[in-house]
This record gives structure tokens, C-alpha cells and sequence, in this order.
């Protein structure tokens, strides 16, 4: 099936410090993928490049099997937004607007926009019509932008730090809802954080970026299931370092943690090392921070 | 840009309250304080509140570009960059003549209270008031039209900085163009001075809603050319 989203090799120098560099990543249908990294690791950016809001150096999005960037016709662009949902971090309408108000500016966008299916988001998130923009929680922000990504028949959502800031109920929530946005197999969700435990469950596939670059792309069974914390002292560290390929270390003060891409073959091979699973926190920090061979 | 244009109606809509209450509180002190000086000073409310709308309406939409990074949302939402652009042309225009309208209306209604000072309500008047809220509206448009591509390409705060001093610029400009010594002074106020031909006063009108839309068009396409190389 054709992938939803599509990135290959984007490029884009944004400042001195910071540049995406060769940024290939691809959203299949009926998946969630989780999108990781530190803060100022280039998440955003790469959103926006898929969004078609920055110039690229080098590389292309598709969206839908189209190419999409600042230079697609404006036929093109709009016919493939209106298929995209966006949620991002901190809600992003006028602050002195009411919640009543939002659907006349976001729901005109949209040629397959539902007053019924919005007016149904908004009366089951409790969001109040009167209310103010800037009047709204950080939650309550989330769920109208989340209402406005829902109610135009998108295919593909992109959730930009979406959960940063918010309570575990919310979070759940929101997790829930997701899930059952992709439950039928055709509708996808990208889902940027750098709450990396929303992911554990939620996550079909987990992607890393750092310093503008993908340091890994891996179903997250690979990373829940497979893949393994081994504590060791630091000779079975040095050991382990030697024959396992693949294996980061992270030192610490009286122990050191290893991360192994299997864990049963670690096991069998080390039976006196304890092995653990490895969250995606575990394997981003220590293939982030820790010491490969 | 239907689409687009409908949308920003809907942030408009929310600012007819505050604009038109603003708008009312100057016509009617303009009103007052002018009516004394014959008809010309019986239109200066509607001038007033003529020529501020467009630039009125620029300012705030810009400012709700910035709040909360609506502008960048915006730009996921299915519009194009053109139809953006556009969109906010056609706004500034529509609720300028929106709000030039209802001036013009409200001093015509106006007028009748105006009697004792020998203003007299007629058809030329009428005229007369309606032509010059419109050249008011049109020259605050032209200077719109020579902003607008600044606020799109540098941002509401930044292109404010900007347009003050480029109004500022304007100022002085059309003050040393109606100065008594200038030929161009003299030539306006032998053909719209005092007792104008309402004929003369429609081609000058004519020709300023002539002028404001070339301008309209090549602001447009340069706001267009700024906006689509901007990073959001």
C-alpha cells in the first residue's frame, strides 16, 4: 500500500548551528509512529518540511504518493492538506476568539469539513463554545485542536509535541483516540514527543532524530521486545561491548547499563548478566548518550 | 480563496464591534467640531472614519497573524500562499468599503440635524460627502497597498516599526506636495477647491480608484512573491 507520508533525503540548512540533513522517513497506512528525539533535535522542523512550510535544500516530500513542498501547484497543495490534520504543542488560534468562533476559521478550509462530527468532539471533550482561546488549559487547547484535526475526514495526522504538559488522564485520552483513529487501516498518525511513554504502547514504529539527522527507524517491538538492558559490573560491560554488535554502554557509578539489540540471545549467552526489557526511553538514552564499541 | 476569504471574514466579523465603536466616537466628535466650517468640514467625520478603516483592519488582522502562531497553522490549513494573500486583499478592501459606506450613510442621515448652520441637504452634498469618503478611503488604501508586503514578509511588530516610518515619509511628501507654492497644490484646489464641478470631482476620483487598484495589484503580486519565499 502507498505510504501516506514520504521523506527522502530532505535537507534544509536552518542556522548556523542547526541543519536537517538527509531526513528519510516513511508513515505507513494504519500505522502510529512515534517521532523522538531531545528538544532542538529537528522534530519540528521535519513536520514542517513534510507540511511544505520551509524551502528544502535537498530531498522530497510526498504526501499520498504527491509531491508536496512550497514549489507544488496550488492545486496540488491544497488537495493534500485538506487530507492532513494537525495538532501541535500549544493550541494555535487566536487567543481572543471563542471556542464557537474556531469552526468559522479552520472549518471554511475544508471542502469535506462536519459541523455534526466537530459539534460532537466539542460536546464529548467538554469543551465550552464560550470560552475563550486564551482562557483554555493546556488539555482543553489540545482537545479543540484535536476536534478541528478530526472533523474533515484527514488521513493523516501529525501530532507535534501534542502531549507535552499534559496529565496522564489526558494523555491516555488522547492516546485513545488515536488508536482508534487508525484502527481501520487506512488513516495514519505521526506523533512527535519527547515523552517517549506514550509511545511504549501506542507505537507501531518509533523514529529518532538528532542533531537534524535519523539515528534509528525501528518497529517498536524491536525496541520493547527485543531489545535489552543488561546490567553488568564493568568487566561483564567490557565483555559484553566486545561481542555483542551493536551493544551502547552507559556508565554509572557502581554499575554499568548495556543496551543489546537482542535479549534472549544475551541471555543465553550471558545467563549470570541480568537482562531487562528496554523501554524506548532506555534505547534512546543510551543509543543517544551511551558508548558503542 | 473563496475558501481562504471566508475564513478571514471570520476573524473580521469579530473585529466590527470594537472598529465600528471607534469608528463612531470619531465620526461623531469630527461631526461636531467641523460641521461649523461649511459642507467640506460636514464630511470630515466620514473622511476620518474612511480613511482609518483600511489601515485599521491591516493592523489587527496582522496582529492575529501573530497570536498564538496562527499564521504558521493557517499555512497547513487548504489554502495556498496565493489564496492567503489574496484572501487578506479582498478583506481590507471589503470592510474598508463596508465602513465607508456607513459613514457616508450616517452623515447623509446627519445632516438634517445640521440645518442651522447652513449646510443645506442636497443631492450635492450628498455628493460631495460620498466623493470625498471615498477618495479618503482610497488614498488610506494606496497606503495600505505599500505596507501590506512589508507585514507579510517582516512579521506584524517588525512591519509596524517600518510602516510608521514609511507613513511618516508619506506625510511629509504630501505635505510639501499641497504646500501654497507647489504648482500641483494650486492646480488641486483650482479644480476641487471651493464650489467643485461634480464632474471634475468624479474623474479625480476616478483616477485615485484608478491609482489605488494598479497599486492594489502590483502590492499583491510582490506580497505574493514575499510570503511564498518565506520559511513559516
Amino acid at each position: 500500500m502507498q505510504n501516506l507520508l514520504e521523506l527522502k533525503g530532505v535537507s534544509r540548512r536552518v542556522s548556523e548551528r542547526f541543519s536537517l540533513r538527509d531526513v528519510t522517513l516513511a508513515v505507513e497506512p494504519g500505522q502510529i509512529v512515534g517521532f523522538v528525539g531531545a528538544n532542538g533535535a529537528g522534530k519540528t522542523t521535519t513536520i514542517r518540511a513534510a507540511l511544505g512550510l520551509i524551502k528544502l535544500d535537498a530531498g522530497e516530500v510526498r504526501l499520498f504518493g504527491q509531491r508536496c513542498g512550497t514549489d507544488a501547484p496550488d492545486e496540488t497543495q491544497r488537495c493534500l492538506r485538506s487530507r492532513v490534520g494537525l495538532v501541535l504543542d500549544t493550541c494555535p488560534f487566536p487567543s481572543t476568539l471563542k471556542v464557537g468562533q474556531i469552526e468559522a476559521l479552520v472549518g471554511q478550509a475544508y471542502p469535506t469539513w462536519d459541523r455534526k462530527t466537530f459539534a460532537g468532539f466539542i460536546d464529548r471533550f467538554d469543551l465550552d463554545p464560550k470560552t475563550k482561546v486564551k482562557d483554555l488549559s493546556r488539555g482543553m487547547g489540545m482537545k479543540l485542536q484535536l476536534a478541528c484535526a478530526l472533523s474533515h475526514n484527514a488521513k493523516l495526522l501529525l501530532l507535534d509535541e501534542a502531549t507535552a504538559g499534559l496529565d496522564p488522564m489526558a494523555r491516555e485520552e488522547l492516546l485513545d483516540e488515536l488508536l482508534a483513529f487508525v484502527a481501520d487501516g487506512q488513516h495514519s498518525v505521526l506523533l512527535s514527543s519527547h515523552i517517549t511513554s506514550d509511545l511504549d504502547h501506542a507505537a507501531d514504529r518509533v523514529i529518532c532524530i538528532d542533531n537534524g539527522s535519523i539515528v534509528f527507524d525501528l518497529p517498536r517491538e524491536d525496541i520493547t521486545d527485543r531489545a535489552g538492558i543488561a546490567h553488568c559490573t564493568q568487566a561483564q560491560a567490557a565483555e559484553l561491548m566486545a561481542c555483542v554488535e551493536g551493544a551502547h554502554a552507559a556508565r554509572h557509578a557502581y554499575s554499568v547499563d548495556v543496551l543489546v539489540p537482542n535479549r534472549r540471545e544475551t541471555l543465553e549467552a550471558f545467563p549470570e548478566i541480568p537482562c531487562d526489557r528496554a523501554t524506548i526511553d532506555d534505547y534512546l538514552r543510551l543509543t543517544l548518550k551511551g558508548a558503542s564499541k | 480563496m473563496k475558501r481562504a476569504f471566508m475564513s478571514e471574514l471570520a476573524i473580521a466579523r469579530t473585529l466590527i464591534p470594537s472598529i465600528a465603536g471607534v469608528g463612531l466616537f470619531i465620526f461623531v466628535v469630527l461631526t461636531l467640531a467641523n460641521a461649523s466650517d461649511g459642507d467640506s468640514g460636514m464630511s470630515a467625520g466620514a473622511c476620518a472614519v474612511s480613511a482609518m478603516s483600511p489601515i485599521i483592519i491591516m493592523n489587527s488582522l496582522a496582529g492575529y497573524d501573530n497570536q498564538n502562531g496562527w499564521e504558521r497553522y493557517r499555512a497547513t490549513l487548504p489554502f495556498s500562499r496565493k489564496d492567503i494573500i489574496c484572501a487578506r486583499y479582498l478583506c481590507i478592501i471589503a470592510f474598508s468599503a463596508v465602513m465607508a459606506c456607513t459613514a457616508v450613510l450616517l452623515n447623509i442621515i446627519a445632516l438634517p440635524f445640521f440645518d442651522h448652520t447652513g449646510i443645506p441637504s442636497t443631492g450635492q452634498t450628498v455628493f460631495e460627502i460620498t466623493i470625498a469618503s471615498a477618495a479618503s478611503m482610497l488614498i488610506s488604501l494606496m497606503m495600505v497597498f505599500l505596507a501590506q508586503p512589508l507585514f507579510f514578509r517582516f512579521g506584524h511588530m517588525e512591519a509596524l516599526r517600518l510602516s510608521v516610518g514609511l507613513f511618516a515619509l508619506m506625510g511629509c511628501g504630501t505635505m510639501a506636495m499641497l504646500s501654497s507654492s507647489n504648482p500641483i497644490s494650486n492646480w488641486l484646489m483650482s479644480i476641487a477647491g471651493a464650489n467643485p464641478d461634480p464632474a471634475v470631482l468624479g474623474c479625480l476620483c476616478a483616477g485615485i480608484a484608478a491609482l489605488a487598484l494598479a497599486l492594489c495589484v502590483i502590492s499583491c503580486a510582490v506580497s505574493i512573491k514575499v510570503y511564498r519565499a518565506r520559511d513559516l
